[in-house]
């Protein structure tokens, strides 16, 4: 019964998925054809003759009555068609999917670090008394008020480059607005990218934990202060049980489940914000090229990005809802 | 009185609430050299750049802050952004607490198909990235309305963690026995919105206001950081990006610490007037 109700769970929450990005895309595309100045052939190559303008525009339709360009554009987004040119041999998305690894590295790292020392400390805060406590959600207030983007700012300025305590990221992403991309270009080996890649993760990755580690900590200290006043609480307690272990096997247990709702908001949040911070430290992932796609109006480029980033939160958010429904009999859709 | 529709002992509570008064001192502060800062600023914060000798220059007494590398006096910029970054944060969190309410007492109270369609536009704007959301918004509005298509981008990105909470408290206030009651008596449905529902869930929306303030004034310093803002509206982000532009990694201390640390100030006091804001009112509901 348990094992079809999850299926069901899943099914319904796939489908919503699935009509959740059809409105994303959507909203992409009125928000790319509201912007004045042309669209994206006169942004990108200002100067080219006519022909080479008419040819850059008949891909992607851009010639066409605007209904029929929003049909071509959704039959592009999902049948992952994001070339910009006839001839291109890989497209944004293949330049994306590569890079794809890189920021699941990153953010993945960060976002599971952030939880085991949030959580940790959370149910550690409750049992301590006196400075400690004080000190430790003294300093997380600090640091959830400093954006994120901002200390990355000042790391990178103090630490890579003042003082080169940490190495800075080893690989340069360039040239993805340009026209034609081909293939040599991916051919680097992956797994020799991340080798060069690690010693430059952990500064990034310092920063994400740093400013996600606030947000598990508060919360599991709220649902504690709220749980540790149920009933069965007091019953721990008159069993004779110990402190440590009314707080680790009956309080932060009840009190894990909220923080687990919560991580699906949250996970949107670490990747949203997590983009900025690629930016900063230039670290080869879809964040960088998105947001050098965006400075020249790359409508592939911005598509496929703004694609595989929805689609990387949705499974995300579908995993922690089933999870949730998993652990949590109570939740139904 | 605005502060009536919160509940009865929230503003006692608050007083008494450490966190919560002292981000309400910090915001005064703000919000007073906001004010005044037409009489703080040494030199034009726009238009004035420093004499040769004095390009990029530590901290001196005729400059307290010292200057960028262009040459304009960072103390007076720093105390102008104070100005643009409330202008922006306030009308954006505003306009977050009324798409927030109004969509979440919608689609708790009238469920069904409506309330499947607002929430699955909900989240739509919940995992649609939201850098790239705003960036797009101003675009479309063009360089020079950079200000009003930031507030309207950052309420468009911020407005859906406000309703599922409108949405969530309706949707147990609506099977309380005074709502049936009020139906009971012939009451219309606006009636019974206005009248019942939206005085008892009004506090959440001032608490979810202060919190998209946070939010506003940090997605609006990135948007300036990543120059996509206005270019003649001096904001701690712009200041930010135009250091880290024409210096190459290696900006000057006193040219990015102190954009930072203001727009860390004002996310500060906004988080500690929130959370003082809430502890007060979580009490109550305890309590009730």
């Amino acid at each position: 019964m348990s094992r079809s109700r999850i299926l069901v769970f899943t099914g319904k929450k796939l489908i919503g998925a699935v009509i959740t990005i059809f409105l994303v895309m959507s909203i992409l595309f009125v928000l790319l054809h509201s912007i004045p100045g042309g669209d994206m052939v006169t942004r990108m190559h200002p100067f080219a003759s006519a022909e080479v303008k008419a040819q850059l525009r008949q891909q992607w339709g851009l010639d066409k009555p605007l209904l029929e360009q929003y049909l071509i554009y959704i039959k592009k987004v999902f049948t992952l068609d994001y070339r910009l040119v006839e001839t291109q041999q890989i497209d944004a998305m293949d330049i994306l999917l590569f890079f794809l690894p890189f920021t699941l590295l990153l953010f993945g790292t960060a976002t599971v670090l952030s939880y085991i020392i949030g959580v940790f400390l959370g149910m550690r805060l409750l049992s301590e008394k006196g400075r400690w406590r004080k000190l430790i959600s003294g300093t997380s207030i600090i640091l959830y008020s400093v954006p994120a983007f901002i200390l990355a700012v000042y790391f990178r300025t103090w630490f890579v480059f003042k003082y080169s305590i940490f190495p800075p990221v080893a690989v340069r992403v360039a040239g993805f607005s340009s026209l034609y991309v081909d293939e040599s270009l991916l051919s680097v080996g992956r797994v020799d990218l991340m080798m060069a890649l690690l010693p430059g993760m952990v500064l990034p990755v310092l920063i994400l934990v740093m400013v996600g580690l606030a947000r598990p900590l508060f919360l599991l200290r709220d649902q504690m202060t709220i749980v540790a006043e149920e009933p069965f609480v007091t019953t721990a307690r008159a069993k004779g049980l110990s402190e440590n272990a009314v707080l680790s096997r009956h309080v932060a247990r009840c009190a894990l489940l909220p923080l687990l709702n919560d991580a699906s908001i949250n996970l949107a949040l670490i990747i949203s914000g997590g983009i900025l911070i690629e930016y900063v430290f230039s670290w080869p992932g879809i964040g960088t090229v998105l947001l050098l796609g965006l400075k020249t109006l790359n409508y592939p480029t911005i598509s496929a990005g703004i694609f595989l980033l929805t689609v990387i939160m949705l499974i995300s958010m579908i995993i922690v809802d089933v999870v949730n429904a998993y652990l949590d009999p109570r939740v139904v859709l | 009185m605005i502060f009536g529709v919160l509940p009865k002992g929230t503003i006692k509570r608050f007083r008494s609430n450490k966190k919560g008064m002292l981000g309400l001192y910090m915001l005064a502060a703000a919000v007073i050299i906001a004010i005044l800062a037409p009489f703080l600023i040494l030199y034009d914060p726009v238009a004035y750049y420093a004499e040769l000798d004095y390009l990029n220059h530590p901290p001196t007494l005729m400059y307290p802050l010292g200057t960028d590398p262009l040459g304009a006096d960072v103390y007076s910029q720093f105390i102008w952004g104070f100005r643009s970054a409330l202008m922006i944060a306030f009308p954006s969190a505003v306009l977050v607490g009324i798409i927030g309410t109004v969509v979440g007492l919608t689609s708790g109270y009238y469920g069904g198909l409506t309330d499947a369609i607002l929430q699955r536009i909900s989240i739509t704007f919940l995992v649609w990235p939201s850098i790239p959301l705003v960036a797009l918004i101003v675009y479309s509005w063009g360089g020079y309305q950079a200000q009003i298509a930031i507030i309207i981008g950052v309420a468009f990105t911020l407005w859906t963690t406000t309703a599922r909470a409108i949405r969530a408290e309706v949707l147990s206030l609506k099977s309380r026995p005074f709502i049936e009651a009020a139906k009971v008596s012939g009451s219309s449905s606006e009636r019974i919105i206005f009248k019942h529902i939206l005085p008892n869930v009004i506090h959440l929306t001032f608490l979810y206001m202060t919190i998209a303030v946070a939010s506003a004034l940090v997605l609006e310093a990135t948007i300036s950081f990543l120059g996509m803002g206005d270019p003649s509206l001096i904001t701690w982000g712009r200041m930010l990006a135009f250091t880290l532009t024409t210096s190459s990694g290696h900006a000057p201390w006193w040219t990015i610490l102190p954009p930072g640390a203001a727009i860390s100030y004002m996310v500060c006091s906004f988080f500690l007037i929130s959370s003082g804001l809430r502890e007060s009112m979580r009490v109550i509901l305890v309590r009730a």
